[in-house]
């Protein structure tokens, strides 16, 4: 009898835990400003996990101009290991040599991104829009969104 | 007692070398991003802001699983009060530090802890733009 409470309150515990953790109580948050998927433009989202020891859990959605999610939110969540590098672009098909370079999907041409780490590791956030035609490529900078004006 | 005294220096000199390691640097440092590949190349920048004290500085490449993709056992490079240093990927352009990945990221670190300010550029051999690539502390992030 106890031994069955146990694992109900454990299993209950783990249920709410998971179903609380949301995006507002994530230990980091960013926010890319602007991204762009036409044609011509593509965007690429770069993670770099700046810790030596630690895996960590990096949640990557983006948003259109109405502050909708404009990618998939159920599989928005990523598996970085210590050091590793994570690649995201906007564009299936992106050049040869990104053999690493995971697609997602968005149904907006542009908009912002947002990210949280679920265990506040050192997550370091670039992103970058390229240009097919010219191979022109432009920074986009990386905000703390706990921080505003 | 001057054997004993000696032999302690030495140790703890040995231990303290064997013992500094990246992740106790005095100043550690990100760039989350370079290149190179087809008409693309990378240039890392360093300048010492400091007006009297050398320093050293170890930079490394790693490809997108964190492996050191440059040569590990010559990353030191030495930097002097207001010097510049500037690092490419491509011979073409001095100093080369060969790599062995396409891309990637890279990490750097001071031994002396002098404010070493860095940033790298994204250069397009064919169109001549360049791209500016922030370096970040990398004991901050997200």
């Amino acid at each position: 009898m106890l031994a069955r409470l146990s694992v109900i309150t454990l299993a209950l515990i783990i249920l709410s835990g998971a179903s609380l953790a949301d995006w507002d109580d994530a230990c980091g948050r960013g926010l890319i400003p602007f991204w762009i998927n036409t044609p011509t433009h593509y965007t690429m989202i770069v993670f770099v996990n700046g810790s030596e020891g630690y895996t960590d859990y990096v949640h990557l959605r983006f948003c259109d101009t109405e502050g909708r999610f404009c990618s998939d939110a159920t599989g928005d969540m990523y598996g970085i290991r210590q050091n590793e590098m994570l690649m995201f672009s906007t564009r299936a098909n992106p050049p040869s040599f990104f053999d690493y370079c995971r697609h997602i999907p968005v149904s907006a041409p542009h908009g912002y991104a947002m990210f949280r780490t679920v265990e506040g590791g050192f997550i370091h956030a670039f992103a970058f829009i390229v240009n097919e035609i010219t191979g022109r490529l432009v920074t986009v900078p990386i905000y703390d969104q706990d921080k505003g004006f | 007692m001057r054997k004993t005294a000696l032999c302690t220096l030495t140790f703890l000199f040995m231990s303290a070398v064997l013992f500094a390691r990246w992740n106790d640097a005095v100043g550690r440092g990100i760039i989350p991003f370079w290149i190179n590949a087809d008409d693309f190349y990378t240039l890392l920048v360093f300048v010492s802001a400091d007006e009297e004290t050398s320093d050293i500085i170890h930079v490394r490449f790693c490809d997108e699983n964190g492996h050191w993709c440059s040569d590990t056992t010559g990353d030191m490079f030495l930097i002097r009060h207001r010097e510049m240093l500037v690092f490419s990927t491509t011979p073409a352009v001095p100093t080369w530090i060969p790599t062995t990945a396409n891309y990637g990221y890279a990490k750097f670190r001071v031994v002396d802890g002098v404010p070493i300010q860095a940033w790298a550029l994204i250069i397009n051999e064919l169109s001549g733009a360049a791209m500016v690539v922030p370096a970040y502390d990398q004991y901050n992030g997200f």
